[in-house]
């Protein structure tokens, strides 16, 4: 792995944000486990029966992170969802609370009352999404907590699975490689097995199930040289470099008056597709919805997008009416602002936002350019 | 668990026209507060909006509100004894541990004087911590003036400087934008200006008070954004990095002036 | 409170929507009476508080009925494309007028006036937007009245609706797409049943409109192509960039 930018803190992170993380085993000086591939349908069966499963899925052509029923509806792909996993615990539209007028009164609903606490286990799992979901707790867990969020968010059990291959839009190397320094089991395909890293203790109960056997030396080697085939892949067509989180910051930092924002700002049809499939974006919209008359209604939060035109609009102005200067907040909010107030970049690399965005911006390319 | 989101409902116990668009709106809300903070205030079925908190004893709050959206015209539509959703506070407030033993210059501009206003009864009632105190109001016209019942009470324990833009039949006062009263100040050093208004006020102000020795650092702002959660999250206050929700509104001008993203209050200020 | 619905030229398929509203016009008449409705009542009154007007004038005679509505009613609501953009009966004012006799083969005998979106005649209080347009917006419109909250555009395209809706983008898979500059409101209802958007709610204020012309000639789409899909429903609104697209 390069550098894993998330590794700041760790400890802090999870006393802090008191989300029932199980604690960390140090996956060094543990031997990894494997699992034969014809014994994972058991496995995941047996999880399924333990835990609310969630793992990938693919219907017309768009893959996301779905509930599942029975197994035969996981999707086995070789790269990441379409989708990414930040559905599961932040809707599009969430419903606060209902209110309903009584003699002049208002009774109160909270919906977060009726939110499963159930236990999840979220199989398949990339990289990219894993870390989304630590810089998504830091948004939404830090000092003030979001309720919904950490409802969902509580007793989920990660388990990862490396890429076989990437997308063309990949680029997960310049934030530390495929797999993440956070989650429970992690599998990497190798022919016959799947070899498993135990990062929790957990994880560690799970393995002690009948599936898993002991792997060898060889296995891996094995794993190591498919990560790194993987990754050299995803570098080959990434170059870019975003290693020394701070310096990059500066660098652009420094740019803010760069020509560049200027040419964007005339692409950018400002249609927010970038914001809805990135896996960290979290802003959002409050509104309520009424019957006719009034008498009851919603309050309810929307996913909203900054490079929409009304986002920074106040009563008295609207701060970003500029094109440009919305497509610049957007990168800042991605590589600037959260590395000065978290020490971590709100990107994962995931590059969905290259692959929906209609003015074909390339967020390689502009990170290339603003760092050279 | 504890959920940031849901309004507790309160009373409206009073309410006093303060201007033509103006009022002032007693609220049962039991809520100890910093001056400067503000609340999330829920007109259910209208929305939530933003609303700084202008007054309160520990058993109600005062919000000075102008009919300017959904939720501020609702409530001006609202009598006394209905009920309204209230979160918070929220947010810093003023620095008002750091001016005691020092002298202060109160900025306000407009509806600016309602998050002062708990400033400014704090002084009063605690004259002896402060030395010089001055507060510089200008309003749009003499009818639009803030708490003009209080001014009595006020100039017993500061200097008021008082100006309109546009004199009304009876005005004796100063007629002109706030800046043009600044050259009357009579405490420049070691002191400590707290400043709100719209931004175009805050924006010359800052520039007159720096030419006049003030320095940046010893003056605060409070910036107005679209807050919608109040609690950093929802993103729509972001302004350079910093949540003006949760790591502001007040601002000191030094800082304010290095964000990455220049807030437009103090856009043109030390360029 | 008093509604009345009035047809100028057009389909008068907003007028069949408001039909469509089924159970929920019951909760209307709740607040409202139906006072003038030609389509589905017999007898028609004047004044009204809220007048919807569909289509667009195309006469002089219609020019006068709507100056007359305008001046009897409290709130006028521009109902559907055709009185927010001119829409479709606007095409005709691409053509040259001989082309156009053409077309209609010398009738009407008198050549009408051109179609204008109704805020060329008079002030329009409120547009809902749409061929037909939406009833949740026209729900949102009444809700809004009734309790006295501004009523506010959506000022984002169909393509903010249309990825909520996780669907796969039509413009990916070629297909000449109105959608990053069309005014959303409408749930992206084309796109999710896989029919490109054809841009019947008009341009938003804020669209990039020079920006997805070009995104459009990448894909491959020639000028006359953009220019015939832009001018479909919203060529009075879209003239000035149109007209610069031809120069180019």
């Amino acid at each position: 792995m390069l550098f894993n930018p998330l590794k700041t803190n760790n400890e802090i992170f999870i006393t802090n944000y008191g989300i029932n993380f199980t604690k960390i085993v140090n996956s060094v000086m543990n031997m990894g486990v494997k699992i034969a591939k014809n014994r994972i349908s058991e496995f995941l069966d047996y999880l399924r029966r333990r835990y609310v499963l969630y793992a990938p899925i693919e219907k017309d052509g768009i893959s996301k992170i779905g509930k599942i029923e029975s197994v035969s509806e996981i999707a086995f792909l070789p790269y990441r969802t379409k989708i990414s996993v930040k559905p599961i615990f932040f809707p599009p539209e969430e419903k606060f609370f209902k209110f309903q007028k009584k003699d002049g009164w208002f009774e109160l609903e909270d919906y977060l009352l009726q939110i499963d606490e159930e236990e999840k286990a979220i199989f398949g799992l990339r990289g990219c999404d894993v870390r989304a979901l630590e810089v998504l707790d830091r948004y939404m867990l830090s000092e003030f907590q979001d309720p919904y969020y950490r409802k969902r968010r509580e007793n989920t059990l990660i388990i990862g699975l490396s890429c076989d291959y990437p997308r063309e839009s990949c680029f997960c190397t310049a934030f530390g490689g495929m797999i993440p320094n956070r989650y429970d089991l992690w599998f990497t395909d190798i022919g016959s097995h799947y070899f498993v890293d135990i990062g929790s203790e957990k994880g560690r109960e799970l393995v002690n199930s009948e599936f898993f056997e002991e792997a060898t030396k060889e296995d891996e080697a094995k794993k190591i040289r498919k990560i790194n085939t993987v990754e050299m892949e995803i570098n080959r067509r990434t170059k870019i470099d975003l290693c020394e989180i701070k310096k990059c910051a500066q660098e652009i930092k420094k740019k803010a008056n760069d020509p560049i924002w200027e040419e964007l700002g005339k692409l950018c049809l400002s249609c927010g597709k970038c914001n809805f499939v990135c896996p960290t974006c979290h802003c959002f919209d409050v509104k309520d919805v009424t019957n006719i008359d009034g008498s009851e209604g919603e309050r309810i939060r929307a996913w909203d997008s900054c490079h929409l035109y009304e986002y920074a609009k106040t009563s008295a102005e609207n701060f970003r009416k500029e094109r440009k200067a919305r497509v610049r907040y957007r990168i800042y909010d991605k590589f600037v602002f959260p590395v000065m107030r978290y020490g971590v970049y709100a990107c994962t690399g995931c590059g969905r936002c290259n692959e929906v965005c209609p003015a074909g911006i390339n967020i390689r390319d502009v990170l290339r350019r603003l760092i050279s | 668990m504890n959920n940031l989101y849901l309004p507790f409902l309160a009373e409206i116990k009073e309410i006093r026209e303060e201007t033509p668009d103006t009022k002032t709106f007693v609220i049962s809300a039991p809520l100890k507060f910093k001056p400067g903070q503000f609340v999330e205030l829920s007109v259910f079925g209208y929305g939530e909006a933003p609303i700084s908190i202008s007054g309160g004893n520990g058993e109600c709050i005062e919000l000075t509100i102008r009919a300017v959206g959904n939720v501020t015209n609702k409530i001006h539509r609202m009598k006394v004894g209905d009920y309204v959703g209230i979160r918070g506070p929220f947010g810093n407030g003023w620095p008002i541990e750091k001016v005691e033993g020092k002298n202060l210059l109160i900025a306000a501009g407009g509806i600016g004087l309602a998050p002062l206003k708990p400033v400014i009864e704090h002084v009063c009632q605690n004259r002896d911590k402060f030395k010089e105190v001055t507060l510089l109001y200008g309003a749009r016209k003499p009818s639009l003036m803030l708490f003009k019942y209080k001014f009595d009470e006020w100039s017993k324990h500061m200097n008021l400087l008082l100006t309109v833009d546009e004199p009304e039949n009876g005005w004796k006062g100063h007629v002109g934008v706030v800046t043009t009263l600044c050259d009357k100040i009579k405490h420049v050093s070691d002191t400590i200006t707290l400043m709100c208004g719209p931004p175009i006020m805050m924006k010359y102000t800052s520039m007159v008070l720096i030419e006049l020795g003030f320095p940046p650092s010893e003056i605060y702002l409070s910036l107005e954004r679209n807050m919608k959660c109040g609690i950093g999250i929802c993103g729509h206050c972001a302004v350079g990095g910093v949540y003006v929700c949760k790591d502001g509104p007040v601002f000191s001008l030094n800082r304010a002036i290095r964000f990455i993203e220049k807030p437009h209050e103090v856009q043109g200020v030390l360029d | 409170m008093k509604i009345g619905i009035f047809s100028l030229s057009c389909c008068e398929g907003c007028s069949v929507q408001f039909l469509n509203l089924e159970e929920k016009i019951l909760d209307l008449l709740k607040h409202f009476g139906i006072e003038n409705f030609r389509l589905a009542k017999e007898y028609n009154e004047m004044p009204v508080d809220i007048a919807f007007v569909e289509g667009t004038p195309t006469n002089r005679e219609e020019i006068l009925k709507l100056l007359k509505i305008r001046k009897d009613c409290n709130v006028l609501v521009a109902l559907g494309t055709c009185a927010v953009t001119g829409g479709v009966s606007a095409m005709v004012n691409t053509m040259s007028k001989k082309e156009a006799m053409e077309v209609y083969g010398g009738f009407p005998p008198e050549m009408p006036v051109d179609p204008k979106p109704l805020d060329y005649y008079v002030d329009v209080d409120y547009h809902l937007y749409g061929c037909p347009f939406s009833k949740e917006e026209l729900m949102e419109l009444i809700t809004s009245i009734i309790l006295g909250k501004k009523y506010k555009d959506k000022e984002y395209s169909v393509c903010v609706e249309c990825s909520l809706r996780e669907n796969n983008c039509l413009l990916d898979q070629g297909y000449l797409c109105l959608g990053p500059i069309t005014r959303g409101g409408c749930k992206a209802l084309c796109p999710s049943n896989g029919k490109p958007c054809l841009g019947c709610r008009g341009p938003y204020e804020d669209a990039n409109i020079k920006g997805h012309i070009k995104v459009l000639q990448d894909i491959g789409f020639s000028k006359e192509e953009i220019i015939e899909a832009l001018s479909l429903f919203s060529y009075e609104k879209l003239k000035e960039v149109i007209g610069w697209l031809k120069e180019e």
